[in-house]
């Protein structure tokens, strides 16, 4: 495991986004097969730390372009465990106002842009808004997630292209965790590391721990650190393993139960927690506080999620423009 | 008031929109060093600079999805596609990003994209399209095309500053054949609204792009017959202007839509069901369209004056229709 | 798919459970081989997982219940959804009916349709406004149809047809019908103009309140001035000159100032017409025409004369123009030349105002001078005019008639409208 400058509040506070994030996509599994959300429901569970550990590296004047498994990045950006519960919901209190379903959400005001459904779309946008940041003459940096299979498609090719030409101030964050969907990596790419491709650019390419949230962290601090100083993007490949099916519906018997179980061993949040106890910030009692803690939250978050109202049939042709 | 060409009027749009706001900028291929295929864009990044002078590789889907982010951070990007044809190779930025994210977000993408378009200019079936009936078919963007300097000024400056994703057509056939006069000062049009280009009892012809002027030329020709045609130049295919056209079926009775692009499902059988929809009790004929047959845009000269839409088709059915 | 979770046999000679615990409920979503339920035989307790992905749609066997080996504990409707999470639907799928066999069952055939004519919205809203009925009017547009010009020349000829003659407007008549061509009567064929004036004095009264207000006028001025006048006229236009025109002319220069008598009714409004042009009534050999003098205010006396004298005369021989039998805005009959003193003329469609003009002879009148009255030998004619009361009331029409008496009362030769260079001594 990387070290990293990381003072104790900020991992005990990594720690909690972590929880959060599993718990959350928990209660919204236990939704799903309570029938009362519809539609698919695509969980990152094992790889939050791709999401949280890259994230963290962040500041509030950043802008992420999250993929479809990227819950805990839009926590970290200030989205609320209600808001993502009533957009599930296809409620009033989401953040789509019931236009999106799941993952679809983002506030452009809190630096998150809501995730576009063709994989591979968000890089080029990743991309421009690396460009629009450094227009209006700030240091500010995009960040962007995509999966091992979004790399296949035509858009990660001219997005980090022209990012890389441009020298734009964006971070790439490739989520290889093995599947994309059936699709098994051999069948996606011959050449297994996604990182090897950042040499076709010009740019740093990285590959990390994907299940070690602090190995992350480090490799993202470096590679926004860059881009602030004007020297453009990086590739940053987090080799992590889908642990449950592409969405909830899907039960992956395509994938082999032992691979699943070896990577479950290297749960992130448990390895997380091992360092932890070992520098004296988590325990049992600690453990079940903030498991309560959490709870709670969450349950909270049900509740107003749940009386949050469904849209007007009347508003369905409003909103589509401006003016 | 001053005359210039089409390609003058898109060109001082352009500049006078860069000078007036400094957050509009331009992406595209050979448009900075090189000045721009057309050399519309001549100039430019002498004066404004490389951050807002954009020379991009080969890249239209990045291109387009590149202003659509540089757009949600607040910047006013104007695409520029080489050639309309290559939109296509941007349709998922476009119709799956651009179009849809303020429907489902709230937040607009102010964004336009200009797409050289139109055939008559030996360009073959990769550089001659119409593709506009694509994008009209996509709710959430605005599409526009301009058939007179005057309209392509005034229309490009609207595009630049609506908040929502505007696709401009602006026709290259046009470029340096025609000129007319410009009013001094902003000159904007409002994006949404048709113009009666002309006058008339008999019969209206409903048209876009440089088809106005083989429409002209058209009722020229019939008003030596006594037929007197009306002209509605569209303008804004999307969203169109039901009430000038329903307005002019009404009037006469009797329409002739004409367009450049491929007849079916083209924009004219949208427009010709708002007339059945708007003016069927004072119809006195059937909706007549003249189109270009549904082929790709052949390269040959002999093939494509077959395939291209005339003042002498439009005349002969407007004649058709005049005595029904 | 319907799969149903059976009571298994754990252990030999069970023949029977418990069901202890059902660890999901109605509703709710399974995985295949995810454990559903707790039974409990007397050798063994168990899980039972469910036997393939689905939601558990009906628990039969509930809590506490017991159960033979091999009865249905519950069923799991299996959904055919996708890994993507789009849900194609958890219900069986339904047979559709089977295609049609060609031949067999097919009603017996439609009867032919009659040829039917088209006629477009336009031309069926003008036919309708002009009170045109479309079986009547020839097409000369695309393979015959009836085009909007149609209607309206067809509209044009009707009114040339037009009988504005003092008919009463009584139109009922005799009921009682001899048997047809017997010694008792026999049957005159219908004109098509015969059939043109009925039909349109018919839908003229019907449809139009008919009120005739009458005035009474002295034209002895303009008598005394024809006398004088109207054998030099006529010897150089060949022209007789009568009272008409000078009736005409007055008539044209006042109707501006009588605009609803002007005009046609329609629901939209009373559409007043901005010019003048006066229809006038011409006998012909088997009826009317109603040939239109285009803006008469605009000519003199003796123009008007001999305008009217050569649309009567054409008229007599049919060759009066297609244009000269439309764009009227009123009419003049001058029934008096049958000797008829008084009539009530019938409105020429689509106009409300007709001004009938009775025989103008000597009569006796009283006449006033300085304070005394007298009886005197005065040309009296009465002035009948007839109108659309929807569109004119009495009081409007009496203004014109009494505007038109006194300017016809008031003749001078030579002076504003009577002004005309011909007619000077």
């Amino acid at each position: 495991m990387h070290e990293s400058n990381l003072s104790h509040e900020s991992l005990i506070e990594i720690h909690y986004y972590l929880r959060l994030t599993r718990a959350l996509e928990e209660r919204l599994g236990i939704l799903y097969r309570q029938g009362k959300i519809l539609g698919g429901v695509y969980l990152s569970t094992g790889q939050e730390a791709v999401s949280i550990g890259a994230a963290y590296a962040l500041g509030p004047g950043d802008v992420i372009v999250p993929s479809h498994r990227d819950l805990g990045a839009h926590l970290l950006r200030g989205i609320e465990p209600r808001e993502v519960l009533a957009q599930y919901l296809g409620r009033m209190g989401g953040l789509s106002r019931g236009r999106d379903g799941n993952v679809h959400f983002g506030d452009v005001k809190r630096g998150d842009i809501a995730f576009l459904s063709p994989m591979a779309d968000g890089i080029p946008v990743a991309a421009g808004v690396a460009l629009g940041l450094r227009q209006q003459g700030t240091d500010r940096v995009s960040m962007t997630w995509f999966g091992e299979g979004a790399a296949s498609r035509g858009d990660f090719h001219e997005g980090v292209n022209l990012a890389a030409v441009l020298r734009l101030p964006v971070v790439f964050v490739c989520n290889n965790n093995q599947y994309a969907y059936s699709t098994p990596l051999h069948r996606q790419t011959t050449v297994p590391d996604i990182a090897a491709r950042a040499a076709g650019y010009g740019i740093p390419g990285v590959v990390v721990d994907g299940n070690d949230v602090l190995t992350v962290h480090v490799a993202a601090v470096e590679a926004v650190a860059r881009a602030r100083r004007g020297e453009g993007p990086s590739l940053i490949e987090c080799k992590t393993m889908r642990v449950r099916g592409h969405s909830e519906h899907d039960d992956a018997s395509y994938v082999s139960r032992e691979v699943v179980e070896a990577w479950r061993e290297r749960d992130p949040i448990r390895l997380f927690e091992d360092r932890l106890r070992a520098l004296g910030l988590f325990d049992e009692a600690s453990d079940a506080a903030l498991g309560r803690r959490i709870a709670d939250e969450i349950d909270a978050a049900v509740v107003w999620a749940e009386a949050s109202p469904f849209p007007d049939r009347e508003e369905v042709e409003d909103g589509v423009y401006s003016g | 008031m001053t005359e210039v060409t089409y390609i003058e009027a898109i060109r001082q749009a352009l500049w006078e929109e860069m000078e007036r706001d400094e957050r509009v900028f331009l992406l595209g291929e050979d448009i900075g060093h090189y000045g721009g295929a057309f050399k519309i864009t001549l100039g430019f990044l002498e004066k404004f600079g490389e951050d807002r002078v954009i020379d991009t590789p080969i890249a239209e889907s990045a291109i387009v999805g590149a202003a659509a982010g540089a757009a949600l951070m607040g910047r006013r990007p104007v695409v520029e596609m080489q050639f309309a044809d290559f939109i296509a190779c941007a349709f998922d930025q476009v119709v799956n990003m651009v179009a849809k994210f303020r429907y489902r977000t709230g937040t607009n993408v102010p964004l336009v994209i200009r797409a050289p378009y139109g055939g008559r200019v030996h360009g073959g079936p990769f550089h001659s399209q119409s593709p506009e009936a694509w994008f009209v078919h996509v709710p959430g963007l605005k599409v526009v095309a301009p058939s007179t300097p005057a309209d392509a000024k005034g229309l490009l400056k609207a595009a630049i500053r609506d908040p929502d994703p505007v696709i401009y057509f602006e026709h290259k056939y046009l470029y340096r054949r025609i000129k007319g006069p410009i009013p001094a000062g902003d000159a904007l049009l409002p994006i949404g609204k048709a113009e009666l280009k002309r006058e008339g009892n008999d019969l209206s012809i409903i048209t876009y792009g440089a088809m106005l002027h083989q429409a002209f030329e058209a009722a020229n020709r019939l008003s030596r017959k006594g037929i007197s045609a009306a002209i509605l130049d569209l303008r804004t295919l999307l969203p169109l202007d039901r009430d000038a056209i329903v307005s002019t079926a009404r009037k006469t009775g009797k329409v002739v839509i004409v367009h450049e692009a491929t007849r079916t499902a083209g924009v004219g059988a949208e427009v010709a069901a708002i007339v059945a929809e708007g003016a069927f009790d004072r119809l006195d004929g059937p909706i007549l369209r003249v189109t270009a047959p549904d082929t790709p845009v052949p390269f040959t000269m002999p093939l494509e004056e077959a395939f291209l839409p005339n003042a002498d088709r439009i005349a002969a059915a407007a004649e058709r229709l005049a005595a029904y | 798919m319907s799969i149903p979770i059976i009571m298994p046999q754990l252990g030999e000679s069970v023949a029977e459970g418990i069901v202890v615990e059902w660890l999901k409920r109605e509703g709710d979503r399974v995985r295949k081989d995810e454990a559903v339920l707790a039974i409990s035989t007397e050798k063994v307790e168990a899980e039972i997982p469910a036997p393939a992905s689905g939601v558990l749609s009906r628990i039969l066997a509930q809590a506490g219940a017991i159960v033979p080996v091999g009865s249905t504990l519950a069923i799991i409707t299996e959904g055919f959804a996708s890994g993507t999470g789009i849900d194609l639907g958890t219900e069986a799928p339904i047979t559709v009916p089977p295609l049609p066999i060609t031949g067999a069952g097919v009603s017996g055939t439609r009867p032919e349709r009659r040829e039917e004519r088209f006629y477009s919205p336009a031309v069926r809203r003008l036919a309708d406004e002009l009170g045109v009925n479309l079986a009547d009017v020839s097409g000369s547009g695309e393979d015959g149809r009836v085009t909007k010009r149609d209607v309206e020349a067809f509209c044009q000829a009707r009114n040339r047809k037009l009988a504005a003659v003092g008919g009463t407007s009584d139109a009922a008549g005799t009921r009682g019908e001899p048997a047809a061509g017997s010694d008792e009567e026999e049957i005159l064929p219908l004109t098509k103009m015969r059939r043109s004036i009925a039909d349109h004095m018919v839908r003229s009264l019907r449809e139009a309140p008919h009120v005739t207000s009458i005035a009474e006028a002295d034209f002895t001025a303009i008598a005394r001035f024809r006398d004088a006048r109207r054998a030099a006229f006529r010897e150089a236009t060949g022209t007789p000159l009568t009272f008409l025109p000078f009736i005409v002319k007055a008539t044209a220069h006042l109707l501006p100032e009588s605009p609803t008598l002007n005009a046609r009714w329609s629901e939209d409004g009373i559409r007043v017409r901005k010019a003048v042009h006066l229809g006038i009534a011409i006998a012909v050999a088997d009826g009317i025409v109603v040939p239109v003098l285009r803006s008469p205010a605009l000519l003199s006396i003796s123009e008007v004369g001999i305008r009217i004298s050569d649309l009567a005369r054409r008229a007599q021989e049919g060759r009066l123009l297609p244009e000269e039998l439309s764009g009227g805005t009123f009419t003049v009959n001058n029934f008096g030349a049958d000797g008829n003193l008084i009539g009530t003329p019938v409105l020429n469609q689509p106009e409300v105002g007709i001004l009938g003009i009775g025989t103008i002879g000597k009569r006796a009148a009283v006449v006033t001078h300085g304070g005394e009255d007298s009886i005197a030998i005065r040309w009296m004619g009465y002035l009948c005019l007839s109108y659309d009361h929807r569109a004119v009331d009495g009081a409007v029409a009496g203004r014109f008639l009494q505007r038109l008496r006194r300017t016809l009362e008031s003749f001078n030769p030579g002076e504003g409208i009577w002004a005309d260079p011909a007619l000077q001594p």
